[in-house]
């Protein structure tokens, strides 16, 4: 019962008038990034990162994550309202969300989403309440090539699970690494790849990139479609959303079966967007109903909604627990600790119970707070998309700009985070994905430390890396990780089929 | 919400434009160029051992070759592509169609020319004349435009300068006059 115990203690950390405050603004500013096109969790959390420099790291992280959770519910919201995701991870709540809506449910759809999507995140703060600091505890037999083995599972993870090409997924991997390796060597103190530009000696920083490439990029490949917001009309009263509470205990399987999924995909950095697919995937096969999926059915909403929030929420057990991130904005939060000052990973536990016990009590709390401005807001977030698109438009490009300034005070990251819009541009049009630039770009410096000190600990010999059984473990995991998918496709060429 | 790339069926109705195979192989030459970058600064870190370890090149040489790889590979992906879309024409995939380009500009330079001016002009003057004269070009707003390009950065003022205490950049200009007006 020793979590229980920090968990009561980490309750009265953040059960405070201030920090009751904090999550109610960051549930509102992620509703606003997640309905807003272009904006999404990853770059509002880095927007708003550079305003929590000044803060205590309990409040800092209870605004960011609160602010999390918010975009999650707004990326929904503008799916099923819409049609347009305004998460990449809530795609799939357009096939049977939208469909709903039009035929006049959205009241329903809405009700139904958030709903699944509050106990998806209840079931993922869970998992982190109890096996975080077991896995901790585990962690900390870790050495440098243990370390290694987990930063090589996490980036060959993300080649083997991603829907897109296992090559173009390592090319943007590698890209993310030769970022990271810019500027200052943290070992040597050595200048690395500046080229004697005096703006390269900081290194790249992470935050510009991502808002350069999740904000700008978004918001060039949306203009190439017509811009028409043709929303539809919400009712949302409390008749709507105690009949829609009647009928979900009718889906308890779904949600049971997608929670697991979302774990899974969590922990592991399959990342919220590959568990509601899958879960959507599967739930199609496995209902009396798959073949109505498409047309509107709210099975065809939970699934998604239901995984997508338990893989968002489960992606932090990782991040606190190791210092690795299971996801994009994870690894937005999990650099936002080591500017606080945090060195993230199993000590965390140790020296920092009142940040990691307080910041999961206030997950509690936090998807309380999102479930409840969710339903009273959502009318009002819903008329912002009525706003022109050419006032909104430029507004969200002029935030971005500002956003990019503050993370170092330097003009010439507005002009780094316009090279990484055309960049995030050309990817994503060419399905090259995002979420491993970005999350090579937070870890590559720590990845490199752990190699060189292990290669140190072997004077070079790389048989280190197999020397223990943990780190041999991780490192046969990763490569199986590469070779099954590669294998899977040689099998399904031979067999002529299309893949 | 990324645009897929559309593909045409039939000769019908096939849309003219950038053929994706360009963008592809585009993309990959980014992709070893970048990588002989990082090669080439690398070497002159040192990639070698030392006996206090790997040097600083050690591990971004290896990064950089494996880029110069997977752009390398890319390439020749491409270039099939190429040659896959001469002998079928009707499967030949576009990667921006002809008609798309315009409002893909219609945003991007704008943008453009926002980013070159903001060093001059300073985050604030630079925001209300890019918010305004978009307003006014794709939304046809006249009278309204520049007051709320204005407005919009006063809201910025008050949160970012007087309630977080985050200074943005002014530029040359607002210095010049808040300078002026102490005298």
């Amino acid at each position: 019962m020793e979590s229980f115990d920090a968990l009561l203690h980490g309750f009265a950390v953040a059960f405070t008038p201030y920090h009751l405050m904090l999550m109610v603004v960051g549930v509102l500013l992620g509703i606003l990034v997640g309905v807003l096109p272009g904006l999404g969790a990853p770059n509002g959390v880095t927007l708003l990162l550079p305003l929590t420099f000044t803060m205590q790291p309990v409040s800092a992280i209870i605004l960011l994550s609160c602010m999390y959770w918010g975009a999650l519910f707004g990326g929904s919201t503008t799916s099923i309202l819409f049609n347009i995701p305004g998460e990449p991870s809530s795609v799939a709540t357009t096939f049977d969300g939208y469909p709903m809506a039009h035929k006049g449910h959205a009241g329903e759809a809405l009700t139904a989403a958030f709903t699944s999507a509050f106990f998806g995140a209840l079931s993922g703060v869970l998992l982190i309440t109890f096996l975080s600091s077991w896995v901790a505890d585990f962690a900390m037999r870790f050495s440098p090539p243990e370390f290694f083995g987990v930063f090589l599972l996490t980036f060959c993870s993300f080649i083997g699970m991603g829907r897109q090409s296992p090559l173009k997924s390592l090319g943007a991997l590698l890209l993310g690494l030769a970022c990271a390796a810019v500027g200052m060597d943290g070992i040597s103190g050595n200048l690395r790849l500046t080229y004697d530009r005096p703006e390269l000696l900081k290194g790249i920083s992470f935050l510009v990139a991502v808002i350069g490439l999740f904000g700008i990029g978004e918001i060039l490949a949306t203009m190439e479609e017509e811009l028409a917001f043709k929303g539809l009309q919400s009712k949302l009263n409390l008749k709507v959303v105690f009949q829609t509470w009647k009928k979900l205990p009718r889906y308890w399987a779904t949600l049971l079966r997608s929670m697991v999924i979302g774990w899974w995909m969590g922990v592991t950095p399959g990342g919220p967007t590959a568990a509601s697919f899958m879960s959507y995937g599967i739930a199609k096969k496995m209902s009396r109903n798959g073949d109505k999926f498409g047309t509107g059915e709210m099975e065809g909403v939970i699934a998604p909604e239901t995984a997508d929030h338990a893989a968002g929420t489960s992606a932090l057990l990782p991040m606190l627990a190791l210092g690795i991130p299971g996801s994009a904005t994870a690894a937005v939060m999990l650099g936002g600790l080591m500017i606080w000052g945090l060195r993230p990973g199993p000590m965390l536990f140790i020296e920092q119970k009142d940040f990691v016990w307080g910041l999961i009590a206030s997950m509690y709390m936090g998807n309380v707070v999102s479930l409840i401005v969710v339903l009273g807001t959502v009318p009002l977030f819903a008329a912002i998309l009525r706003i022109p698109f050419s006032i909104i438009a430029p507004v969200i490009i002029v935030v971005c700009a500002i956003g990019a300034y503050t993370v170092n005070n330097a003009v010439t990251d507005v002009g780094l985070m316009l090279l990484f819009g055309v960049l995030g541009y050309l990817f994503k049009k060419l399905d090259y994905p995002i979420a491993p630039m970005v999350l090579a770009m937070v870890l590559g410096d720590r990845a490199e430390e752990a190699f060189r000190q292990s290669l140190l600990l072997s004077r070079g010999d790389l048989s280190v890396f197999w020397g223990s059984p943990i780190s041999a473990t991780l490192v046969a995991l990763s490569v199986a990780l590469i070779v099954l998918p590669l294998l899977g496709r040689l099998r399904r060429r031979l067999q002529g089929r299309p893949y | 919400m990324s645009a897929q790339p559309s593909t045409a069926h039939g000769a019908a109705h096939r849309p003219r434009g950038i053929p994706r195979w360009i963008a592809e192989l585009g993309v990959a030459l980014l992709f070893v160029v970048a990588g002989a970058l990082v090669v080439n600064g690398s070497l002159e870190q040192g990639v070698g051992w030392t006996p206090t370890g790997p040097e600083s090149g050690y591990f971004p040489l290896r990064i950089g070759w494996l880029v110069v790889a997977v752009g390398v590979i890319q390439a020749a992906i491409a270039i099939a592509m190429a040659a896959r879309d001469r002998r079928h024409r009707s499967t030949r995939e576009i990667f921006l169609r002809r008609d798309r380009l315009k409002p893909l500009l219609q945003v991007f330079l704008p943008m453009v020319a926002y980013v070159a001016t903001v060093p001059w002009l300073g985050l604030y003057i630079a925001s209300a004349l890019f918010i305004a004269g978009f307003m006014w070009w794709h939304g046809s707003y006249r009278w309204r435009a520049l007051p709320t390009g204005i407005a919009v950065c006063a809201v910025f003022y008050v949160l970012l300068e007087a309630w977080f205490q985050v200074d943005l950049y002014k530029g040359p200009i607002i210095e010049w006059v808040v300078e002026a007006s102490r005298h």
